[in-house]
């Protein structure tokens, strides 16, 4: 049978070299070497349950009356997508589990790409020959993201309406071509009858081909380029060792496959998720407190919670104040980001191809950039559930405000200095460590001279 | 080993099973994620084993090269390129006429774009509220000034711009009708006549973003966006006294006529919802 497979195959493509080597090809035996792969099977699962729910989700905004099993909306006027999300959850229970599975689903991915990137962020995996897979990884992580997005503003309830309503003002805060960007965007004046049946496409077509695409290029660079390792015995600059794909890896891939799966589904099942009948119909005039967007948007929650005042007013034109944390600094702090390959090689002139990953206290000024950026995000994503963290503590809003204001400002500094002295200090210890060789050189008058020779 | 891998396919088995029973008798959430969930993780758990103990530990060396191809292959390649477009540079003003009839096209092609909403001069921030139009509740029902209670908020919009099918009308239309004690009021001079009776209606989208304002803090006489927090003085004429909205609340004079019912003394102080380009100082 097997023989058979494979001879058949390889009349008419041979693809029996391909595969003999693919089959021995070596995948380094390391944990975070699975955090990508943990991002494709989030990959795979979403769009499988995605498919799912697109084939009972009604991308329209026609308004209906809904009848129908939930007692608090009996008799309400809502959009007919709205109502086709209530039928699905509230029809057999398998419905219900693949919405949720799917909503966790995508709040797994964002949280495994970030983690990945900051695995090859960390260890230099992305220097020279790999910082096009960067960018593409990058560019991924801003794509799923969006189509997280457009993803929990289809329902039409009431808080992804509100969250529709916040995107559209941001868009009208653009200089120059604001207005018209969100006119475009949205057909005219928020709310519109079209923004479901426009985000649907963007959300079920557009995104994934874009992420699949994307996905695809990612791993025949990977593929092609082949695996970093992190420095050991027997690992050098000029070799891959670990272990081979079929059949050690490969279980290995196909155990993480389904433990992804099964987390997701449990979760699905056992873990409620975006209530959407609590949150009602959307009605542009009515919203409950606390409104939170998912967590990979809490980040831009924050900024535009803690963001000054500052709106620039001209004769006749202004640019809104959320231009600068919704749109500006996010363009600022992706491009360095974008850019950090570049930058990092300007500072070491360090162009040399790397194979071996480094420790992340190898890097003091990379680490010190890299917890900079971090300890600012989190703080900007705790900034984004201020009013939900006052509730919790008793304390006035506006204090905890002023408090993440003063925080954002400063704490990423002092995280970044104490990241870089930790690394200094570590670089040290290991140099301490190596133990230094004794080369003895025999004079030729019979005497031992010692010279001291240190290790790299 | 062994047992413990034909244990976990076991398991994966019976998780199985009670999925396609639990469906069959229409089971609940919980049962139906639950056991599809766990037959999954035990075929898992089944591999990982299986990988980890019964299969020997190979190690493979792959052999890693720069990514460079050759000298050579370069160079082809460099003059492959441009041995083709040298061919084509042959002719500068057919090239040069190819690159205008592609920008032409790709200019035209961006026009259908116009097709996607209408243009946005003279339609942002406008409301429907006049002189003289009279205030009503998301059902059509007069708001009288007797209905609205001190420490509490009413939702109001212009008569005749109501309905399911004036949703976006709406959404823009919508005030905050509350009443203050007139002794309290700050209002600017040129507005001393917008509160009689200490009524005060307000626009009820926030400045900032456009989210409704939901929050009324009788306290300290504010109104609080739920999104971001931002606050505005009821008393003053709806000045940022926290948050991120860079622009006062715009407010909507209030009269009260013969029989009681409130009615707009003019239109709306100022265009309505966020800040956006077509506005200016």
């Amino acid at each position: 049978m097997i023989r058979w497979l494979v001879n058949a195959l390889d009349d008419r493509l041979g693809s029996s070299t391909f595969l003999r080597h693919a089959l021995r090809k070596a995948f380094p035996d390391h944990w975070s070497f699975m955090l990508g792969e943990l991002a494709a099977y989030c990959f795979i699962f979403i769009v499988a349950t995605g498919t799912y729910l697109a084939f009972f989700f009604h991308p329209s905004d026609v308004p209906v009356i809904y009848h129908g099993p939930i007692r608090s909306l009996d008799g309400r006027s809502m959009t007919e997508g709205y109502a086709s999300v209530l039928q699905l959850s509230y029809g057999p229970a398998i419905g219900l589990v693949i919405r949720q599975a799917h909503h966790w689903c995508a709040d797994v991915f964002v949280a495994a790409v970030v983690v990945h990137m900051g695995r090859i962020f960390f260890t230099g995996a992305f220097r020279r020959p790999r910082e096009l897979n960067w960018v593409i990884g990058l560019t991924m992580l801003l794509l799923v993201m969006l189509d997280g997005f457009t993803g929990y503003s289809l329902p039409g309830d009431n808080l992804s309406g509100g969250g529709l309503r916040i995107a559209n003002s941001i868009a009208l805060s653009i200089p120059l071509i604001g207005s018209w960007l969100a006119y475009l965007l949205f057909g005219g004046t928020f709310p519109t009858h079209d923004v479901t049946s426009r985000l649907f496409p963007i959300h079920v077509l557009f995104l994934p081909v874009a992420i699949g695409a994307l996905l695809g290029l990612h791993v025949a660079i990977l593929w092609h380029q082949k695996h970093t390792q992190f420095p050991g015995k027997g690992k050098t600059e000029r070799n891959v060792v670990g272990s081979p794909l079929f059949p050690h890896y490969a279980l290995k891939s196909l155990a993480l496959m389904l433990s992804t799966f099964g987390v997701l589904l449990l979760m699905g099942g056992l873990i409620e998720i975006n209530p959407v009948w609590e949150y009602g119909p959307y009605d542009p005039w009515t919203l409950a407190s606390p409104a939170q967007p998912d967590w990979y948007i809490g980040w831009l929650e924050g900024a535009l919670r803690v963001a000054p005042r500052w709106a620039l007013r001209f004769p006749g034109h202004t640019i809104g104040a959320p231009f600068w944390p919704a749109v500006f600094m996010p363009a600022v702090l992706f491009g360095l980001l974008y850019l950090w390959p570049v930058i990092e090689q300007f500072f070491t002139r360090d162009d040399a191809e790397h194979e071996l990953l480094q420790f992340p206290w190898q890097n003091p000024a990379r680490m010190a950039f890299g917890v900079g950026i971090l300890t600012y995000m989190a703080l900007l994503l705790g900034a984004g559930s201020d009013d939900v963290q006052a509730r919790i503590w008793q304390i006035d809003v506006q204090e905890i405000a002023w408090g993440y204001r003063i925080a954002i400002v400063t704490l990423p500094f002092i995280a970044a200095l104490f990241a870089w002295l930790i690394c200094r200090e570590l670089q040290r210890r290991h140099a301490e460590d190596k133990p230094n060789r004794v080369l003895l050189i025999r004079s030729q008058d019979g005497g031992f001279e010692e010279e001291r020779v240190s290790t790299p | 080993m062994t047992v413990a891998v034909a244990l976990w396919l076991v398991l994966a088995i019976v998780a199985a099973v009670a999925f396609a029973t639990g469906f069959a008798l229409d089971a609940s959430a919980q049962i139906e994620g639950g056991s599809l969930g766990l037959a999954c993780l035990s075929i898992a758990c089944a591999l990982i084993v299986w990988s980890r103990h019964l299969m020997p530990h190979e190690t493979v060396v792959d052999e890693q090269h720069p990514k460079r191809s050759t000298a050579r292959d370069r160079g082809d390649a460099i003059d492959e390129l441009e041995n083709g477009l040298g061919q084509v540079a042959r002719r500068p003003w057919l090239v040069r006429l190819g690159i205008a009839a592609a920008s032409v096209l790709g200019i035209a092609a961006l026009f259908p774009i116009r097709t996607f909403g209408p243009n946005p001069q003279g339609r942002l921030g406008v409301s429907d509220w006049k002189s003289g139009s009279q205030l009503v509740r998301e059902d059509g029902t007069p708001l009288r000034a007797d209905m609205v209670e001190f420490g509490s908020v009413a939702t109001a919009f212009p008569q005749g711009y109501i309905g399911a099918d004036r949703v976006a009308a709406m959404a823009n239309d919508a005030v905050v009708v509350l009443r203050v004690t007139p002794q309290a009021l700050q209002l600017p001079p040129e507005r001393r006549n917008w509160a009689p009776g200490g009524y005060l209606a307000y626009s009820k989208i926030c400045t900032h973003l456009g989210c409704p304002l939901g929050l009324y803090r009788q306290g300290p006489q504010e109104l609080m966006c739920p999104c971001h927090q931002s606050v505005f003085n009821v008393l003053d004429g709806g000045s940022v006294v926290f948050g991120p909205a860079a622009r006062a609340l715009p407010q909507l004079p209030l009269t009260i006529d013969a029989d009681g019912n409130l009615r707009a003394g003019g239109g709306m102080s100022d265009f309505v919802g966020p800040d956006n380009w077509n506005y200016g100082a």
